[in-house]
Formats: C-alpha cells, structure tokens, sequence
C-alpha cells in the first residue's frame, strides 16, 4: 500500500520519464499549446539546430495576444509587428505539421479557451503553454503551467520538461457563495488573503463545496489566476461536470476509448490523509462581490470598502501602495463605489467564457451603458461568438451600447490595437491590472462579468446585488 | 547562423593562468559592414558599439548578433541598481509593446520602459537605470516577488540586453526564475536582512560595489560581509557550464521512446 497522495503528487508521478539523484525530473507533456508571442525565437532556435517537432500531433497552436478583433483582419493586420508575430506563427504552424487554428478558422480564440472548448484538455495530463495563464486548464484535473521560451523550444524538442516538484497546498471554500459572488470573487479574495507570493513554489488545488458546486467555466476562472498567486499551477479534482463537459467534444476520447479514459479520470482526486505543505480555508458565506484597487492583483476589497491607506501597510508593501494610489488616481478613505469609470471590458481567458457572457447579459438586458462609459465584449473563441448570438446574447449587448467584437486577448493586454488611453480607468474582467498593462497609463479594476456589467450601467464601481434586487 | 561561438581568455588567479571559457553566442543575425554594407547595418542595436563610428570598415568587419551567455568572473565587483519596490512584475520589467518581436536581442533600450521614459521617449532622469553610475549596473537588487506576472521571457532578454547579469531580492517569482538560469541571469534569493545590506550598497553607487561568487554561491558586501545563497545544483552546473538543457535531455531520448510506448498502453486516448 503506498503512502496517500494528493492529486497533483498523482498527475506528477505517471509523467516522470527520468529522475536525477538530486531530484531533477524530466516530466513528459502530454499537450503544448502555442501562440504567436512566446514562440517565434523557440521554432528559430530549433531550425537554427535542425531539430523538429518531436510530437507535432500533441502540440496546438493559434494567434491569440496580437490579433485585432475588428472585422478584416483574416486579410489585414495594420500593426506591422504584429503581423509579422502572426505570419511567422502561420509558417512555423505549416513548416512543422503542427495543429493550428488560423485567425480565418471559426475556432480560433484565446488559446486557453479553445484547448477545453475542443477537448484538447483532458483529466489528468499535462498541459504547458508559454503563457501564464496555462493553469486555468488545471480546472479539469490537469497539470498545466505556464513556460518561457527557451522552455517551449524544449517541448518542441523533446515533449518534456526539466521540473523539480512543487510543494502542495491546499484551498478550501467551504459552504455555498451568496446570490451575486462569483468565481472571480472566489479567486481573487484568495489571492487578496495570500499575496501574490503566497502560493510561490506550490501548486494549489482548490476543493470544497463551493468549488464542486462551480460550473466547469466558474472553475476555469479560479484555477486560471492561480498564477496571480505566485502557484506554478492551479487544479481542480475531476467529477461529473468535468466528464460531461469534456465527453463530445472533437479531440476526446470517443467510445471504448472514452470508458477507458473514465475509468482513469476517476482516480484522480487526493487520498484521504494526503500531505499538504500549505492550507487555506476560506467560507464561501464569507466572499463578497470584490474590486482591485491598485496595481497588484493582490489589492483586493469588497466593493463595500474604500480605499486604504498606503500608511496602514508593513514593509516594503506601503510604499508600493502609495505608488498604486499614485498611478490609480485614487485617495484613501475614498468610498469604491465612487470610482467612476471610462470603460468596461468583458473578456479574457478569465472571464471570455459563454457562461460569462450569460453572466453579464442578464444584468445588462434591458439597460443602457452609463453616458460616456464605453464598452467592449470579446468572446473568448469564434465558437463562444458564434453561440452567444445565438442564444441572443450579442443583442443584448449591443441593445446596452457595447461594441460585440472578434475573439482574441484584446484589452487584457494590449498588445493588439483595443487599450486603454493615459488616465481612462477601467472595469474589466481581466486578470491583471499591473500599471500598463492595458495600455499605457490605463487603470484597470479586476472585478466579476456581473460587477463589469454593474459599473457598466451606473457609470461607476457599483455592488452588482443593488441592482440585482432591482430585478428582482 | 546558429553557428555557436565559444570566447576563451587568460586569466590570472592567485598566481595560476589558465585559459577559461567566458561565454558563447548563438548566431541569430550576421550584419556584414565590410564589402557592401547594408544601409545603417547597426541602426537599431541598443548599445553603443565602436563599429558605429566612421565609415571605413575593413572588409572583413561583421557583427554577430544572438543570445548567449558569459559567465560572471568570481572576483570582479559589480555596481547594483537598486529597486526597492515590491512584486516588480514582468509588465514593469518590458512593457507588452515589446513581445512583438521575432528575435532575442536588442530588448535592453526598453527594459523598464514606461518607468525609464516619457510617453514622447524622454529620458527620466530620477529613473534609477538613468542615473549615470547604474547606466553600467550589472547587478539589481530588488524588492519581493520580482518578475512576478506573465510568462515572457522577454523579461530575462531585456535584463541582459541591458547588462544585468544577476539579480538580488528576497523571493522571485516561479517562471521568471526559471527564464533567468536559460539565459545566463543568475537569480539570488536571500533572507531580509541580507537584502537590507546590499540595497544600502547598491544606493552607494560605484562607491560600494558588490560581487557575486557562483561557484562558492556567496555574495560579498562592499564591506567584506558575505551572504551564502541556495541554488539547485543542477540549475548551478548548466550555467557555470553554459549547457544546453535540449542537448542533455536529447541524451535521454530513449528514456522518453520507453515512456511514449508504455503510456501508449496505458493511456491510449492521449
């Protein structure tokens, strides 16, 4: 009998190839995810060294950061850089026989979207992507972090990884969340409680009744800012949902093959007794609808809090919290819900999901854009577009005023022509509101579909239960 | 191109010399200045390069530009820029306007960018990195949680482009750590108080310099006391050696066949 293990002590172990005597592993992937920012130099470096695509059939790539999300841009991409970011991932796609989902492919999208929307994302694998965001995957079970280039190039290369493993912890919400507190809420009062370090050299699996309770998009939205933590992965332990999501989609296992899977997937949760090196409990009751303030997707508060004083801080932390307020143009002891804002952004690998989408349309249905407020909402995929219009979303939010736009990254980090201009803030669905990050100058709120939807019609931070007791 | 230069030197220590190994490049652009110059071959390099000056070049002058790496001598003190600040993400490190380009160099001109100039491109003259002794820091020593944020490792290429060889704070984050030991960035966690110390030296400028010892993993105050770092010994030997971690695991190929054909067996649907 051997020794309980957690969930990621599981994923871990059946994707060791090699271990050195100091504890270095190569760990073998079983999906590479690709976009066109993080991968240019890794697909030179291997032409550089004649090496190829050791498993061209697991690995997926798709323009994503660069791309407008404006009409034409299967023909045209103004900004030259970018479009020669895209080509190059357009030929590299094509010189080594890789997956690709062209900007012209009604499945294109953000990459962390379209891997679970096309069942590339499976129970128990593991998932790397030079980006970030790799971990939302870890919503299915999956061991999925984010690599730099010269890692990619390694993946390409070799189909693993040099790791060392992290530590577990463990982050439990118990009880239900109330009407209006939703996923984002659940993963940024985490990240609010711990730091952006506070999950550094570990990987958190998230467990409890509001978890289980979570829909597969809700729990993509957790473990995809477990980054923001500090964790190097984010993960959620398979069950019902999780299968019923994933079963029929193009790249799952389909008949006999499907049982076999199921039965494997069904092994994949922590044993009773598993060692944690870290836990955190945080009741459900106890999460509310919450804003970021500063700069730092750590500087979380309830929308019912105002703003904090950089003096009430320790360390190095007040100094930075003055340069917060600074940048955001904010004084303490002022009240969130007098923040107005210029903008609301609705998208992201966060928060770019259908349900997402229904999230927000049922607070704006019926409702207009604040004066002078603009709105922007980019589907996560071509396919959420496409299913959003039919499920007569898309008309809400252009009945509301908000432009209805292509897939891609968009806003969330500017990289494409949609930013913020110097000084307009903005409630955005996002996942960082680091200075700049959406534009130059630009201040950015994290918050909830439902609280962008809220400041959206009132023109400023707005608690979303206000209005929904309205409609109520 | 993808030619590997190897740079040897002479070095003295103690009495012995010895040739060493002080870095190698990886050819990712060749710019011929000798016989029929392309226009303005080296517009755009962000450092200032004697090849710049004058226009008689010998027939043979060329520039070999690529990434690659140099292995900091253990007896050579270095200045330090210091950056208190707190979770110094990698947004702040280089902007997203940045990731767009295709190759590894040339990042330096913007690292910090958005700190270091005016929206109109203007130097800031408070800005540390402009201040002129840190202009040639080699060394960052840095509040907590550096590099937290994305995943790009245009973040190291910019570190480098710009000089930094080595930075010190008292935790890093995960990705941007391992970025730092691809690319001959040496990351050097240390305790609080140590931190405290070497901030203090890196506010002297060139006046209290700070050298860093790989090897015997120690870092040296200007005032002689020495703080003993941590670092996998495994990440310590690829960049004392310069090892390409592709080559190595490329030696294991058939420990990753053996593990392609049992997963085949047990996991087919993958």
């Amino acid at each position: 009998m051997t020794a309980p293990r957690t969930l990621y002590d599981k994923i871990w172990d059946d994707h060791v190839v090699d271990q050195s005597l100091d504890g270095t592993c190569l760990l073998y992937i079983d999906r590479h995810l690709v976009h066109e920012v993080t991968s240019p130099q890794a697909f030179e470096g291997l032409r550089m060294t004649g090496r190829k695509v050791r498993c061209p059939e697991k690995t997926i790539a798709v323009p994503d950061h660069n791309v407008p999300t404006t009409a034409g841009r299967e023909t045209r991409i103004d900004n030259e850089e970018s479009r020669i970011q895209v080509e190059a991932l357009d030929r590299n796609a094509r010189d080594f026989g890789i997956n690709y989902y062209p900007v012209s492919d009604i499945r294109q999208g953000i990459v962390h979207i379209i891997g679970p929307e096309q069942g590339w994302t499976l129970p128990g694998m593991t998932i790397v992507c030079g980006d970030s965001h790799t971990a939302t995957h870890g919503a299915f079970g999956a061991l999925a972090h984010g690599i730099g280039t010269s890692e990619v190039e390694h993946v390409l290369a070799t189909q693993t990884l040099i790791q060392k493993k992290s530590r577990n912890m463990k982050v439990e919400i118990t009880g239900s969340l109330r009407p209006g507190v939703t996923a984002k809420d659940i993963t940024l009062s985490v990240i609010g409680a711990t730091g952006t370090a506070g999950g550094t050299g570990h990987v958190i699996e998230y467990c409890g009744q509001a978890i289980r309770e979570l829909s597969m998009e809700g729990r993509m939205t957790v473990c995809n800012m477990a980054i923001e933590g500090g964790a190097r992965a984010g993960l959620i332990a398979p069950d019902e949902k999780t299968f019923e999501y994933v079963k029929g989609r193009p790249h799952a296992p389909k008949g006999a093959a499907w049982e076999a899977a199921l039965a494997w997937w069904k092994t994949l949760y922590t044993d009773e007794g598993a060692h944690f090196d870290k836990v955190v409990t945080i009741r459900a009751e106890d999460i509310a609808p919450v804003v970021t303030w500063g700069t730092s997707p750590e500087d979380v508060l309830p929308i019912t809090a105002t703003v904090p004083d950089p003096a009430s801080f320790a360390g190095g932390k007040a100094g930075a919290a003055q340069r917060s307020l600074d940048y955001m143009g904010l004084t303490p002891g002022q009240k969130l819900t007098d923040i107005k804002v210029d903008a609301v952004f609705i998208g992201s690998c966060t928060n770019g999901r259908i349900e997402d989408l229904r999230a927000a349309a049922a607070i704006l249905k019926g409702r207009k854009l604040a004066p002078g407020v603009r709105g922007m909402v980019v589907p996560g995929s071509g396919l959420v577009r496409l299913q959003a219009e039919e499920e007569g979303l898309a008309q809400i939010f252009v009945d509301a005023g908000f432009e209805w736009r292509l897939a891609g990254c968009s806003m969330c980090l500017g990289m494409n022509p949609d930013q913020l201009a110097p000084g307009e803030r903005c409630a955005a669905t996002s996942n960082r509101n680091f200075e700049g990050r959406m534009g130059r100058g630009g201040r950015t709120h994290l918050m909830s579909p439902v609280m962008a939807a809220a400041a959206a019609i009132t023109g400023h931070l707005t608690d979303v239960r206000e209005l929904m007791g309205e409609m109520a | 191109m993808g030619d590997v230069f190897l740079f040897f030197g002479v070095f003295q220590h103690e009495g012995r010399r010895a040739h060493r190994i002080f870095g190698y490049l990886r050819v990712e652009e060749r710019r011929i200045l000798g016989r029929n110059p392309q226009p303005d071959p080296l517009i755009g390099l962000p450092w200032p390069h004697p090849h710049t000056e004058g226009d008689h070049w010998p027939d043979n002058n060329t520039v070999y530009i690529g990434w690659g790496a140099t292995f900091a001598p253990a007896h050579e003190a270095f200045i330090a820029a210091p950056m208190p600040l707190v979770n110094i993400d990698t947004d702040m490190i280089i902007p997203k306007q940045f990731l767009k380009t295709i190759k590894r160099t040339g990042l330096g001109v913007n690292l910090f960018d958005e700190m270091r100039y005016t929206p109109d491109g203007q130097e800031i003259p408070d800005f540390v990195l402009n201040r002129p002794p840190y202009r040639q820091a080699q060394i960052l020593v840095a509040g907590d949680n550096f590099g937290c944020g994305s995943s790009r490792e245009h973040a190291p290429w910019a570190l480098l482009d710009f000089g930094i060889r080595c930075v010190i704070s008292t935790s890093f984050a995960d990705i941007f750590y391992n970025n730092c030991f691809k690319n001959g960035i040496l990351p050097v966690v240390l305790p609080p108080e140590a931190v405290d110390v070497l901030m203090k030296d890196a506010e002297k400028g060139a006046n209290a310099r700070i050298t860093v010892d790989l090897a015997a993993q120690t870092v040296t105050a200007s005032d002689g006391r020495v703080f003993a770092f941590e670092v996998d010994p495994f990440k310590k030997h690829c960049l004392l050696n310069g090892l390409d971690d592709i080559g190595l695991t490329l030696e294991k190929a058939a420990a990753i066949d053996t593990f392609e054909t049992r997963a085949a067996q047990s996991r087919p649907w993958i």
